[in-house]
């Protein structure tokens, strides 16, 4: 629970007044009343759990109502079967033991995404749906009755015991969105590579998401069959699976809002349906309808159109983009070309490159360096292999020839995440995580505990005037500044920035390249620019390698290798470079 | 053993039939359509209104498979209209929404009481090595391969096929050169939906009368598209075929009351073996 941030005040406060409120509207109401909103509470923590591993992590997950059976196994068995254990203990010992299944579900995880996650955790839930039918784990029969203990059998009680445990875990969960754990899972569901560039363990990312929405699933699993008094197999069928799903989408149940929107709206439907004589199929139904709508407009459900509102209340937080300018800041700013003995190891070594796909070399014995505190380019036609330079480097192409070293040490056999420590890059495509502000951005990129000053020297650096404002509601080129930032936040010995101008005018690439001059003596990095604006690479690199069909045709001084015709000619093309 | 293979067919056969359509789909339409059983079955159930009107056994089934296109078209519109732009994922999620749909409109058709669904074989059966096999079992595996084949051959060498492939490559490329993506998408979920309602018809006299067991069907047919990879049809109707056998075995084993998880094991299996060097979400 390291990591825990400031910002989580209002959303603990809105869910403690919304929480109060309930409480003072059921406690009074009739038992029947108290008995629907225990449910719905009881579905709300289920909601969490989907939005933990949905909503937050992205990851399709079909078998979170699987997950709470056992829970209801476990409380069956300790509880009525043996009594092995009093209810509460019982509870929690369900939520422990839901923790290793939703990993050994999240396992399948880390190699399978959307519809293909989607299939497994179904016929997860099937599986799990035949087990409980079968009836042969113990706890999973209805041949018991669990009695509430005396204290939670009085009026009220065990609703009050249902409140603080939706209370709890809602709140733990805006606690933990965050953490770097919530942070890391935003970003795996946004990019795993980036994630992965920005030093977060995909691995463990998506286990702990795992984990922790199984512990909630099954401690709401063993309420859930405390509040009915037995395990029925068909409460936690593959249907009542979809269902969830299906709600947790409508509802946006990535926030505790929608959470509590899906048990709220489920159990006082159902309820009202029952009273009516309508069968609460109906409500299914228009859920269902709900949730292709939903799906449709991506909007994010009805937490997303709650925060929407909110946020149109709130006076836009003011962002001034100032551009820096070479006509006013004068010609000094040319970085100067640093020497670098032989037996110097510092900075960034490729040495022998080599990169093959198939019968394609992709690179090939590509060997230069970037010496310690300067800036060079890496210039190349498309398909020149520039970004697999950049892939093999920073470790997402691990079955490569050659070697990486940073500051003369081997990167090879080290995972991107653990490279990130002293290489790091950027990606040619915006790779932020949009739900973020600025701030928080960089404090998942850091990977440490940053203070306020260091986050501010970044914004700072980036020129972004913003701390409030959504990642996805900000300007391209403060997007991509930012993406600089979460490099250099990370205090790397060399970053990777790749095609940092793309989509930038004219007056914004000059900006941005007067930045990149500044990171060598700023933050004490080396800096590879991958471009195609020459303007840009003239104005930062004193030296660039040229990149042609996998290999390395110059590295030179900028001017001389711009000028070598075989660099025009891999540009051009033999005849047009001959002509000029 | 032989007779338990043979009864393996009749489930396989369906789940041969649903995963060529799942397939067709995936390939055409980036979609894992989850409710292709559960849609299939409401056309199918459908057959029991036209019963009840005086339609024979032939036509009711005739009407059934007009009914489960008609569910498509309707599908297929929403998803044209609503979803052309969205992920695979989003499409498929919104799948499921039309298989919640059709489970609670299923239960409300079947509602737990007993129905004689319309028989077009009339129950008879042929006789292979000194076993009796239900004509229909016979008639719905090759429905798979026909389907299989016929959906193959169509793709690869008609105009149809071609504007199908192009859809599938990059639909507004393919729609700036005139191929009127929408209508396809709304024809190809008629006819996967129509060929899912005649692929149920067959099990519905010797299946349950409930409805969710139906949709569930689901789940081997996707394990079944997953043995041909999501790519190649006849893979995936060998594949309904190896899930049904499967099952069948292990339901004269002592592990016969675990019968319905097999398919997750396998797609466990097969899922992690193919995307075994699938280490990062998107390519670059």
């Amino acid at each position: 629970m390291s990591g825990l941030r400031r910002g989580s005040f209002p959303s603990l406060l809105a869910l403690l007044v919304v929480m109060l409120v309930t409480l003072a509207v059921v406690y009074p109401a009739p038992k029947y009343w108290q008995y629907v909103a225990t449910i719905g509470m009881i579905q709300a923590l289920i909601g969490l759990s989907i939005g933990v591993v949905y909503g937050t992590a992205g990851m399709l997950s079909l078998c979170q109502v699987s997950l709470a059976a056992i829970g209801s196994w476990t409380v069956g068995y300790m509880t009525a079967q043996d009594h092995l254990l009093g209810l509460p203990w019982s509870l929690a010992v369900g939520a422990v033991l839901a923790v290793p299944v939703g990993l050994l579900v999240g396992l399948p995880a880390l190699r399978l995404r959307g519809v293909n996650l989607a299939i497994v955790t179904l016929g997860f839930a099937v599986a799990i749906y035949t087990v409980g039918k079968v009836g042969e784990v113990p706890g999973s029969t209805s041949d018991y009755y669990i009695v509430l203990p005396r204290w939670l059998n009085e009026k009220g009680a065990w609703f009050l015991a249902v409140w603080v445990s939706f209370l709890g875990f809602a709140a733990v969960v805006i606690l933990l969105r965050r953490s770097r754990w919530g942070l890391s899972w935003l970003a795996i569901a946004r990019s795993e590579r980036a994630a992965a560039a920005l030093g977060v363990s995909v691995f463990r990312a998506k286990l702990t998401a795992f984990g922790v929405s199984a512990a909630i699933a099954g401690w709401a699993g063993g309420m859930l069959v405390a509040t009915f008094g037995s395990a029925d197999p068909g409460t936690f069928s593959p249907f009542q699976c979809l269902s969830f799903f299906v709600l947790a989408v409508m509802m946006g149940a990535g926030f505790w809002e929608g959470a509590f929107a899906l048990g709220f709206f489920n159990a006082v439907s159902s309820a009202l349906l029952r009273q009516w004589n309508i069968s609460p199929d109906v409500a299914t139904l228009l859920f269902a309808i709900g949730s292709i709508q939903v799906l449709s407009a991506g909007r994010g459900g009805f937490s997303g159109d709650v925060r929407r509102l909110i946020a149109r209340g709130r006076k836009p937080e003011e962002h001034v983009v100032e551009l820096r300018s070479r006509s006013v800041e004068g010609a000094s700013l040319t970085p100067s070309r640093r020497a670098q003995s032989p037996e110097d190891a510092s900075g960034l070594q490729i040495v022998d490159l080599t990169v093959r796909y198939g019968a394609v070399t992709a690179l090939d014995h590509v060997s230069f360096s970037v010496p310690s505190r300067s800036i060079v380019g890496l210039v190349g036609p498309n398909g020149a292999g520039k970004s697999t330079l950049v892939d093999a480097c920073t470790g997402f192409i691990a079955a490569y020839g050659g070697s990486v070293l940073v500051d003369g040490a081997p990167q090879e056999g080290i995972p991107p995440h653990r490279r990130a420590r002293v290489l790091r890059r950027t990606f040619q495509s915006d790779r932020t995580v949009g739900e973020l502000s600025p701030p928080d951005y960089l404090r998942i990129s850091a990977a440490r505990d940053v203070t306020r000053a260091e986050l501010g020297e970044i914004l700072d650096f980036v020129g972004c005037t913003a701390t409030r404002t959504r990642l996805d509601r900000l300007d391209v080129r403060t997007r991509r500044l930012l993406m600089i930032g979460s490099c250099l936040v990370g205090r790397p010995r060399v970053a990777l920035i790749d095609e940092p101008a793309a989509g930038l005018s004219a007056d914004e690439s000059e900006d941005l390249g007067l930045r990149l001059i500044d990171i060598p003596d700023r933050f004490g990095a080396s800096v590879l620019v991958i471009e195609h604006d020459m303007e840009l690479v003239r104005l930062v690199c004193p030296e660039v390698a040229v990149l042609d069909f996998g290999k390395l045709i110059a590295f030179d001084h900028t001017a001389d290798a711009l000028d070598d015709p075989r660099v025009q000619a891999a540009y051009l093309g033999d005849e047009l470079a001959s002509r000029a | 053993m032989f007779a338990q293979v043979l009864a393996g067919l009749v489930a396989g056969g369906v789940y041969a039939a649903l995963a060529v359509c799942l397939v067709l789909m995936y390939q055409m339409l980036g979609v894992l359509s989850f409710a292709q059983s559960g849609l299939g079955a409401l056309g199918a159930c459908s057959m029991l209104f036209f019963q009840s009107m005086g339609f024979n056994a032939w036509l009711s089934v005739g009407a059934g498979i007009l009914v489960g296109a008609l569910i498509g078209v309707v599908c297929g519109w929403l998803m044209a209209r609503y979803f052309t732009e969205a992920s695979v994922e989003t499409r498929s999620a919104a799948t499921v929404g039309f298989l919640v749909v059709s489970v609670a409109v299923g239960n409300r058709i079947l509602n737990g009481a007993t129905y004689s669904f319309p028989d077009p074989f009339g129950g008879r059966s042929v006789f292979i090595a000194g076993q009796g096999v239900p004509v229909s079992t016979l008639v719905e595996v090759a429905l798979a391969f026909v389907l299989a084949g016929g959906v193959t051959i169509g793709l690869n060498r008609t105009f149809l096929g071609a504007q199908l492939r192009a859809m599938s490559e990059r639909a507004t490329t393919a729609q700036l050169l005139g191929v009127r993506v929408s209508a396809l998408t709304v024809l190809v979920w008629a006819f996967a939906c129509a060929v899912s309602t005649l692929a149920l018809v067959f099990v519905l006299p010797t299946s349950t009368t409930s409805f969710p067991p139906l949709a569930y069907l689901i789940v081997p047919a996707t394990a079944a598209a997953l043995l041909g990879l999501l790519q190649n049809m006849y893979l995936a109707a060998a594949g309904g075929l190896f899930m049904g056998v499967a099952e069948s075995l292990v339901l004269a084993s002592r592990f016969g009351r675990y019968t319905d998880a097999i398919p997750f094991l396998i797609v466990v299996v097969v899922m992690i073996y193919w995307r075994r060097k699938d280490v990062w979400s998107e390519a670059r």
